[in-house]
């Protein structure tokens, strides 16, 4: 059941009720919330409610199969063995097909013509982030930085709670189980901050991400080649204030949901088309995958040696090309990771190299100790021709990459950069409305940050009519401007 | 009158006449419809490429003829007819009709006696909207989906469009079963084009990959005479 729906109103108000019933009683409320969990997944596809299950019971085991053992290299040997398991599990459900049509397309350009063995499978929904969930897990066991959870409906719990189960965001178990543990308290904070942060997410999924989609982006992509140049320019901005509105929509809500449960999960974005370099991007875009990557990819391929030469480079690409391909079993996510890897790169080397050239030119120069340690100030309008030049770039790696995330062929992407650098056609999709929607989205990243935390501790004081009032006429006009019907969340797929 | 040297100048303009080929009269097929009319014609523009086969997509994702106040396609089409010079007129409709139609206030849930009757209204109008082009129209019918529920309906949409087609002059295409496996069931793989097992259904188990599109638009062009 999708999130903006009655559907799913009146189940999250069943649990909600239930789970503050049970308030004083940890046991039951957690084995409430493990069934709701479970009835949330089964709604969407029963079948693979057995695979979540078998994928929690394997995770839990092997957190305490490796916390048994002091001999570091069976530890070691056990959680390597857990990690292929879990990756095998998404492989095979994922990227089976997916190798097996490359195999095929390989072989026809040899000239071979050969049926490959497909399989009939069905990608089951979330897998991507339950599977990072349990490897997370046992890993961090492994690492020491946590002790296994004795109760399998803890661990069972952590990997399938509803909030943010199908898309995030990706939880640690060292942030999550503990406050399992305590009793949940639910303050006035805390509603405040739940009701506007799933206000904020409706607002982006129902009405920006929506009509940008429908209004813009579907019919550029269906027909890029017959779309004017200055709509296949705006399309790309739109795209990615789509997925970041549709995505971060789902964030909210799915944090705001376990808000109102007593849980605090971690912000999954934070004004990411403000950054003004593409290390800072990943540091404010889907946080939970990118730290994930950095925790359990990134680190393990670098090892203990922090080495600042190629082997940096490779190991921060490789990371960004397995980001890509973690999005989807398609060529073009591969490429979308791969020019986001390659461009990481260019800008930490560029980075490095400024640095050095400054630190060098200085003590060549009598600028002193302040310049020497690459410190000297700026003068202001140096400083702002940097950052704007910065986002400027930034900005358009991210949007220009975003039309390889977006085309479900390599052809579609190709088709869509030959028209929008073929200057034809005149603009006939880019309405005042959709120009309005693309630049307000945008404005609102260089806000400060925290906005809705700051406005929950502003309001949490409000007589509770007030507050039930001011929810209810978002939720209306929300309704109103919105359209009837609700599709589901791009990452879903994943 | 009747020289040799003029009988014999007669005979080799006429040879050289007969030899010359015709230019093929351009074909123009419009596709009209929703996402899955969009795969149709982006499936032609891929097998009529280099041919004197001209593919013009009237397509809009996500609509179709329940919600009329999100989209209005008998305005649309009616419009288009007007510039249009299409020779022929492929539909492909119905994919997102699977859903209660509001009439005055009313809820018809979708499959419903009152339901079906009020679609096959729709369909009607439609059909008699489009039938002014001057097209030699054809109906293509909704194929076969991995979703049990929704092939339930599919099914029975294809039954009102085979029936209104024939009362409003349209040639159905059945696609039904062009894409299953052998023993019937619905199958996302199938032997493409290039004689090969490929993936032809996506991920969302309806819309199809890019050797998916050409073999749709084979099997249509085939129905309507142009392979």
């Amino acid at each position: 059941m999708l999130f903006p729906t009655p559907q799913f109103a009146l189940f999250f108000f069943a649990v909600f009720a239930g789970a503050w019933l049970l308030r004083t009683k940890t046991e039951p409320r957690k084995l409430l919330l493990l069934a709701a969990s479970y009835f949330f997944y089964g709604f969407w596809d029963w079948r693979f409610m057995a695979l979540l299950a078998g994928s929690s019971l394997f995770n839990w085991g092997a957190g305490l199969a490796v916390a048994s053992s002091n001999n570091e290299t069976t530890r070691y040997r056990l959680v390597v063995f857990s990690t292929i398991v879990n990756l095998g599990v998404l492989g095979v459900f994922k990227y089976y097909n997916f190798f097996i049509d490359s195999m095929t397309d390989l072989t026809l350009a040899l000239g071979i013509q050969r049926d490959m063995p497909f399989l009939e499978i069905v990608l089951p929904i979330g897998i991507s982030f339950f599977t990072f969930q349990g490897i997370s897990y046992v890993v961090d066991v492994y690492r020491r930085q946590m002790k296994p959870v004795v109760s399998p409906i803890d661990l069972a719990l952590y990997i399938s709670f509803f909030p943010q189960l199908v898309a995030g965001p990706i939880v640690r178990a060292s942030y999550f189980l503990p406050q399992l543990a305590k009793a949940p308290v639910l303050t006035r904070a805390a509603v405040t901050f739940g009701f506007l942060l799933i206000l904020n997410g409706i607002l982006k999924k129902t009405v920006i991400a929506h009509y940008l989609a429908v209004d813009l982006i579907d019919p550029l992509f269906a027909n890029p080649s017959q779309a004017s140049s200055l709509d296949l320019l705006f399309g790309q901005y739109a795209y990615v204030i789509q997925v970041y509105c549709d995505f971060s929509a789902y964030s909210d809500i799915a944090i705001g949901a376990a808000a109102l449960l007593g849980y605090r999960f971690r912000k999954n974005f934070d004004r990411p088309f403000g950054a003004t370099s593409l290390t800072q991007l990943w540091q404010r875009w889907h946080i939970s995958l990118s730290t994930w990557l950095r925790d359990y990819l990134y680190r393990p391929l670098r090892g203990d040696k922090r080495d600042a030469g190629w082997r940096m480079y490779r190991n921060m690409f490789l990371t960004m090309l397995l980001g890509g391909l973690w999005h989807g079993a398609n060529w073009t996510y591969v490429i979308w990771g791969a020019i986001l890897g390659m461009t990481l790169v260019i800008e930490r080397s560029v980075k490095l190299r400024w640095h050095d050239w400054q630190t060098s030119r200085a003590r060549l120069s009598s600028l002193g100790a302040a310049a020497v340690s690459g410190t000297a100030t700026p003068t202001p309008a140096a400083a702002f021709f940097a950052a704007f030049a910065g986002w400027f770039i930034t900005f358009h790696v991210f949007t220009l990459a975003a039309v390889f995330f977006r085309s479900p062929e390599l052809a579609t992407a190709t088709s869509y950069f030959h028209a929008m650098f073929a200057f034809q056609g005149s603009s006939n999709l880019l309405t005042p409305f959709i120009l309005a929607l693309i630049v307000g989205a945008l404005a609102v990243h260089f806000r400060p940050g925290n906005g809705i935390e700051r406005m929950a501790e502003r309001i949490r004081d409000w007589p509770a009519l007030a507050l039930g009032l001011m929810l209810g006429g978002g939720l209306l006009l929300i309704e109103f401007i919105g359209p009837e019907g609700v599709s589901p969340f791009i990452y879903f797929q994943f | 009158m009747f020289s040799p040297r003029f009988a014999f100048f007669a005979f080799l303009t006429l040879a050289l006449a007969l030899s010359t080929p015709v230019e093929a009269r351009p074909v123009s097929v419009a596709v009209v419809g929703d996402s899955l009319a969009n795969d149709l014609g982006n499936g032609m523009e891929d097998i009529f490429a280099g041919k004197p086969v001209r593919v013009i997509k009237q397509t809009k994702f996500a609509t179709g003829l329940v919600r009329t106040d999100y989209f209005n396609w008998n305005a649309t089409v009616r419009n288009a007819l007007q510039h249009g010079d299409a020779n022929i007129l492929v539909v492909v409709i119905g994919g997102n009709d699977h859903q209660a139609i509001r009439v005055n206030g009313r809820r018809l849930d979708p499959l419903s006696n009152a339901w079906r009757a009020e679609y096959a209204r729709r369909v009607a109008h439609f059909m008699k909207t489009v039938k002014h082009s001057r097209a030699k129209l054809y109906w293509v019918g909704l194929p076969d989906v991995r979703s049990p529920k929704l092939a339930r309906g599919y099914r029975a949409m294809n039954q009102i469009f085979k029936r209104e087609a024939a009362k409003h002059g349209f040639a159905y295409v059945d696609i039904w079963n062009k894409f299953h496996a052998p023993d019937g069931a619905y199958s996302s793989f199938g032997k493409s084009l290039e004689g090969v097992k490929r993936r032809i259904r996506k991920e969302d188990g309806m819309h199809f990959t890019e050797p998916g599109r050409k073999l749709f638009a084979a099997y249509v062009a085939r129905a309507i005479g142009l392979r």
